[in-house]
């Protein structure tokens, strides 16, 4: 399976074990921590207690009631980086399974269902993109093309695009031969017709759950491609880079510079996990009731 | 002219090989699914083809509308040679050439409504100015194939339907663009034998008033009575008899066509029939049986029938038989 490659996946069946069956009480839960950091990301000016890029107080002082998160190494707010580092997390998290999607469907969607040499020469590029480790292609990409938001989308958005690539060339591929395409054919509707009304409507299930799942891994990466210096340029706060920048104080004792953004990682990457395992059962062709 | 002339059909599927296979130099083997079919259907006529599984008979319906491209042969509909059309040209030709399938849930997008996959084919072909009169024949298709009211149903989706109502819906597709000529593929073989009598009720009367041809292809020769003009058999790839419905009802002359229709259930319980049941299995059409394909299964076989291939007979009026026992 395709899915076995997510990180979000296995984690949440994972959960699925522990929790027994019911994975309605998971993708409520799920949905209301996705709810609660969309709300961070979207009011977070009216949120956040101090502006997360400028100097609020002393050099790591520990949470207190003026700081609820202590401040980091140059004194800025932790609590309000946390805040405002949903957006970026958020922002690059869809925009990069956005770019992902709207390369991986089409080709797919064309590749399966065209078939012959075209269909040779995308698998094989998927797959080898496929092939690589997830994070060192990103990071390459990521260093080829240079900081910035759109640039850390695309990396990451290469990194997923074989996967929707190759759930949709297969989906096509099975798809193709069903009797309502002949029937499409038999009325005289052009091949785009056919791809755009009879094939993806019928895809497009196994695309939203794919969507899902990528958005947890997306967030990873990101924060590992920030963790490694090679995200969003600082001051922007921004959780990878927050993580990696607390990590050097922790011999200092200055453990909440380190928990709180690798918490809110976290939190998220669960909450994701959490509610596409909700959403794949309801919409798994699988798992659904024939229609 | 006939509306519809098939001349010397055949389509040969190649047979999978392993690599190892080639390499080794072993023939590329075909299955003749159909091998070599004539015949005309006339204007407004309903010819019948009647065959057991893997006769050929829906691999002949595809052909005919060019829906799977025939190995050698030629196909004219209203006097165009479908094979000699580019793919835009064929494309076009499908308003005057359309398919009803055995099982209308699978030959219906699940994700679209009923009043949408129906208005389909007029949008394909601009049929109507607006959406606006789209809309209004596809009601009124909809009330003339008994889905009353038709508003309702035109909002629902192919899985909140019965199967009847499902098989009312492909034929109102299938008929929206007036089409000259319908191949109904075992149309009515997936319902329930009440609705199917209604169906095929339905079916005649459309074919009456928009004055189609149709090429109705069955397994069940019960259900040719009511709507058949003309019955072709078909065995292993091949015709072997053609009449009117009369000819083969009452004066089978081919053994084949005696076997089938002695399966015919009778009504009548003081009616004695007797049986007669080929022997043996339907032979590989990978490899078939030389000379006449029924010689081995065929309870008259002589020794001729395996040597040489049988020619069309013309034992009455209308009635064409291949068999060796007719040929002076």
């Amino acid at each position: 399976m395709v899915q076995d490659k997510f990180m979000s996946y296995k984690l949440a069946s994972t959960l699925k074990e522990l929790f027994g069956s019911s994975t309605g009480i998971i993708t409520f839960i799920g949905l209301i921590i996705l709810l609660f950091y969309v709300f961070l990301a979207a009011f977070a000016p009216y949120l956040a207690p101090y502006d997360p890029t400028k100097s609020v107080g002393l050099s790591l002082s520990p949470p207190d009631h003026k700081h609820p998160f202590g401040t980091d190494n140059l004194g800025r707010d932790v609590l309000s980086r946390v805040i405002y580092g949903a957006r970026i997390a958020l922002v690059i998290a869809f925009l990069s399974v956005a770019v992902a999607a709207a390369i991986g469907v089409p080709l797919g969607l064309i590749s399966g269902y065209i078939g012959g040499i075209l269909d040779r020469i995308l698998t094989l590029i998927m797959d080898a993109i496929y092939s690589f480790p997830g994070l060192i292609l990103a990071i390459a990409i990521a260093a080829l093309l240079g900081p910035g938001i759109f640039n850390i989308a695309i990396s990451i958005a290469v990194v997923y695009a074989p996967t929707y690539f190759r759930v949709i060339r297969s989906q096509v591929t099975s798809i193709k031969n069903e009797l309502y395409v002949e029937g499409a054919r038999a009325i005289g509707a052009k091949r785009s017709t056919i791809l755009l009304k009879y094939v993806l409507p019928n895809v497009l299930p196994s695309v939203v759950v794919v969507l899902s799942m990528n958005l947890a891994d997306a967030i990873m990466t990101e924060a590992g491609l920030s963790f490694l210096g090679l995200g969003i340029a600082p001051p922007t706060p921004d959780w990878g880079f927050d993580l990696s920048n607390g990590r050097r104080f922790i011999l200092s004792r200055a453990w909440w510079a380190l928990l709180y953004p690798g918490l809110a990682i976290i939190t998220v990457v669960l909450g994701f996990s959490m509610f596409s395992e909700g959403l794949n059962e309801f919409l798994n062709p699988t798992v659904r009731e024939k229609r | 002219m006939a509306m519809v002339e098939v001349r010397n059909l055949k389509k040969h599927f190649p047979v999978k090989r392993t690599f190892i296979d080639a390499m080794l130099g072993k023939p590329q083997l075909y299955v003749k699914a159909v091998d070599g079919v004539s015949f005309d259907i006339e204007e407004g006529e309903v010819l019948g083809l009647v065959g057991e599984s893997g006769s050929g008979k829906t691999t002949t319906g595809r052909l005919i509308l060019r829906l799977i491209e025939a190995t050698e042969g030629s196909v004219k509909i209203a006097g165009k040679d479908v094979y000699a059309m580019s793919k835009e040209e064929i494309r076009r030709f499908r308003k005057e050439i359309q398919i009803i399938f055995q099982d209308p849930l699978a030959a219906l997008n699940p994700y679209m409504k009923v009043g949408d996959a129906i208005m389909h084919p007029l949008k394909i072909h601009n049929i109507g100015s607006s959406d606006k009169e789209r809309k209004r024949m596809v009601y009124r298709m909809l009330e003339r194939v008994n889905l009353t009211p038709p508003d309702e149903f035109y909002m629902r989706y192919p899985k909140e339907l019965s199967g009847g109502q499902r098989q009312r819906v492909v034929i109102a597709r299938a008929l929206i663009t007036r089409p000259k000529f319908v191949v109904a593929d075992e149309a009515v073989a997936m319902l329930d034998v009440s609705i199917r009598s209604q169906l095929l009720k339905l079916m005649l009367d459309l074919k009456n008033e928009f004055n189609i041809t149709m090429l109705f292809i069955t397994h069940d020769l019960a259900t040719t009575k009511y709507i058949c003009d003309r019955i072709a058999v078909m065995y292993l790839g091949k015709i072997v008899e053609v009449g009117t419905f009369h000819h083969i009802y009452e004066n089978p002359k081919h053994p084949y066509t005696q076997a089938l229709i002695s399966a015919v259930p009778e009504p009548d319980p003081k009616k004695k029939k007797k049986k007669i049941i080929p022997q043996g299995e339907v032979p590989n059409p990978i490899n078939p049986p030389s000379g006449c394909r029924f010689h081995p299964r065929c309870y008259k076989v002589m020794d001729i029938c395996s040597k040489k291939e049988p020619h069309f007979v013309e034992v009455e009026d209308e009635h064409k038989v291949s068999c060796f026992l007719y040929e002076k």
